[in-house]
């Protein structure tokens, strides 16, 4: 403790060096403002998240046609990205068995690993795209008729 | 000014209660090393004066279950021993960071190779940070002090009595340094700020983290669950590595401390170097590290534990504070506060009447003179205690990993209640009820996972995804109930069209949400079972 106590009697630089965190601190954060509540900012769903899996296979073809005429190209590429990596989540909000929910999650990560590292063009993915649309309209198809909105 | 105070001081004591479990632990440790292991014992644990002594430091308190406060007596204790100031700072950075208890929940957070990196930076970081202080301080190694050589009985007392000590004296009181820092944060930080301080991609997040970090303390769980939801709203990974280093692994009493024993100036270097090695790593894995899938939520909840907890326009009352108190201070903690005052009194008594029995009994032989040998009574030398005492701790917090989490059957069953009271609380408009229980159950959902995990090695990606989504609902539904509280106030005020339409919008979004997590429910029963 005589070490602590020599230390405060160096008074001026403990000062500064407090004053330069507190600066430091304050200066980043310059934005803050009070939130009425914890919970007032909203989580916004991006306008392509499919509402069900019929709808993300509807929406991978519209991408996949698109792309074909190479309409706003880079844009409609990361919509497609987005879209077979939310399948699993879309899919896992069903009453789909475990198993049948497995072969759409291994495929949405596979063409996500290609995609997100583009070592495979995408005319060389769109067969396993395709036959991915087949593989959630066919899941789709199995569930019950209640469950469809999701 | 009022609520700023009440704020800070709301921090403070949470802070208390959070660490102070594992300052006991701490203090425990300390004990240990003084009295059983010795300065030889200590110096072999800590990998000697030789290069082994940084990975090794890491290694140690990667097992020992104490935070960025239990680690101060530790320190107070490797120092007065002689160990090389590289391997105490490795040590004082590394222990906070991680523990098994930790670790495991960290694991199921995001890709476990995400955590695993962090534990390996952090490895990189202290060594890198060891070799630096070691030419700062142009430390050379000194006669190691003489160990008390009391055994038996009163040592076990000495140990006691010397945690009590140690809590009524510099411990406490750079404890107290140590939680100013949340107090500041309490003080200065409104209701809520810093929600969207850390966005992904926002070239400042991993910069302004670091620096928030500077005063934050934070016990390894607390920790743990802020970064799991930082990489559910998709924020910043690099602000998340920040937080986990400077947040969890340093704060205000630390660098006090090694200011006060190895000057002004060299501490500062030191810390800058610290400070730019991890804000350098932190930037250099912002965008690798980005969590594929976790759509960026424009906001995160990870930090409102730092800002003020009161609203400025809450009415200040004794019963409000102590109510949100009481809310926020578990049984463990509650009781590891009613420990610590009962040894912060016994420790007053020991200054005030048992100082010179105490230093008496550290200097005078009393060694050879009991030790009898015969049967199963035979003399063991304090090194072999002092280990088994380590190797029991970390065997204990194997140990307390399986009972804090529990078998899915048992976990399954508590988030059946729990998401009773949620549903229940959300259907009778209970919301206060819902609230309370929804972070209830979100904590039972990253249980099971860990749980299952333990016991079967595995966990498959079905049921992170089922536990994810309950998740992602639960935070849906805390949000609506706010929304619709509003709402509900701004119509019972101005009754306009358009509030009752937000009010009914938002009233039938929760219960789109209840059924949704209902539903959510029997899938994860099945997942799990």
């Amino acid at each position: 403790m005589n070490q602590s106590h020599k230390l405060l009697r160096q008074v001026f630089p403990i000062r500064r060096w407090w004053s330069f965190i507190l600066l430091l601190t304050a200066s980043s954060l310059g934005c803050v403002a009070e939130k009425e509540s914890l919970h007032e900012m909203d989580h916004e769903l991006p306008p392509h998240w499919p509402q069900s899996m019929e709808d993300a296979a509807q929406k991978i073809e519209q991408r996949l046609g698109l792309l074909e005429t190479k309409e706003s190209l880079e844009t409609t590429r990361d919509e497609l990205s987005d879209l077979i990596t939310w399948v699993p989540e879309v899919a896992a909000d069903t009453d789909l068995p475990e198993l049948e929910w497995v072969p759409l999650y291994e495929l949405s990560e596979t063409l996500r690993h290609h995609l997100s590292a583009e070592d495979i063009s995408l005319s060389d993915c769109r067969e396993d795209i395709e036959r991915f649309v087949v593989l959630l309209r066919e899941s789709h198809a199995k569930l019950p008729a209640t469950n469809t909105i999701n | 000014m009022d609520v700023m105070l009440a704020g800070g001081f709301m921090r403070f004591v949470q802070g208390l209660a959070s660490a102070a479990p594992t300052m006991i632990v701490g203090l425990f440790i300390a004990g240990l090393l003084r009295y059983y292991l010795g300065t030889a014992g200590t110096l072999r644990l800590f990998g000697g004066n030789g290069w082994r002594s940084l990975p090794q430091s890491w290694l140690i308190g990667m097992l020992l279950p104490v935070c960025s406060i239990g680690v101060i007596p530790i320190l107070r204790e490797m120092k007065r021993m002689g160990i090389r100031p590289g391997a105490i700072t490795a040590f004082a950075l590394s222990a906070p960071l991680f523990n098994p208890l930790s670790l495991l929940y960290g694991l199921t957070l995001t890709r476990p190779y995400v955590i695993i990196g962090f534990a390996l930076a952090s490895l990189g970081v202290v060594t890198a940070l060891g070799m630096v202080w070691d030419r700062l301080t142009s430390w050379k190694p000194m006669d190691p002090p003489k160990d008390p050589e009391v055994i038996g009985l009163r040592r076990v007392a000495l140990t006691f009595l010397y945690m009590a000590r140690e809590l009524c004296g510099p411990t406490g009181g750079l404890t107290v340094v140590a939680l100013l820092g949340l107090f500041l944060l309490g003080f200065l930080l409104p209701h809520g700020a810093l929600q969207s301080s850390v966005e992904q991609l926002d070239p400042l997040a991993p910069l302004k983290m670091a620096v928030v970090a500077i005063p934050i303390y934070a016990p390894p769980m607390l920790t743990m669950s802020q970064l799991g939801m930082m990489f559910a709203h998709g924020n910043s990974p690099g602000a998340a590595f920040c937080l986990l280093l400077l947040g969890t692994g340093v704060n205000f009493a630390t660098l006090w401390w090694i200011a006060s024993n190895y000057g002004i100036k060299p501490t500062l270097t030191w810390f800058t170097v610290l400070f730019l090695v991890i804000v350098g790593f932190a930037y250099a894995v912002e965008r690798p590290l980005i969590p594929p899938g976790v759509e960026p939520a424009g906001h995160t909840h990870a930090f409102d534990v730092y800002t003020n907890p009161l609203h400025s326009s809450q009415g200040l009352t004794a019963e409000l504070l102590f109510s949100k108190l009481a809310e926020s201070i578990g049984v463990v903690d509650r009781i590891g506060v009613g420990v610590l005052l009962v040894m912060a009194i016994f420790g007053w008594v020991v200054r005030l009447r048992l100082q010179g029995w105490m230093e008496r009994q550290e200097t005078e032989n009393f060694g050879a003179t009991y030790i009898k040998q015969s049967g199963w009574n035979r003399a063991v030398s304090p090194r072999v205690v002092g280990i088994t005492c380590l190797a029991g701790l970390v065997a204990f917090s194997v140990v307390a990993c399986y009972a804090y989490y529990p078998s899915p059957r048992e976990v399954l069953e508590e988030m059946r209640l729990a998401r009773t009271e949620v549903l229940s609380g959300a259907t009778s408009r209970d919301y206060k009820r819902a609230l309370l229980w929804i972070p209830i159950l979100e904590e039972w959902s990253r249980k099971l996972e860990v749980g299952y995990a333990l016991r079967s090695f595995d966990l498959r990606p079905y049921q992170q995804m089922q536990a994810h989504l309950l998740r992602k609902k639960l935070e849906l539904l805390e949000h609506a109930i706010e929304h619709a509280s509003l709402a509900s106030e701004q119509a019972k005020g101005i009754a306009t069209s358009k509030s009752e339409i937000d009010l009914d919008q938002e009233l039938r979004e929760i219960d789109q949400l209840r059924s949704e997590i209902s539903s959510n429910g029997q899938r994860l029963s099945r997942a799990f079972r």
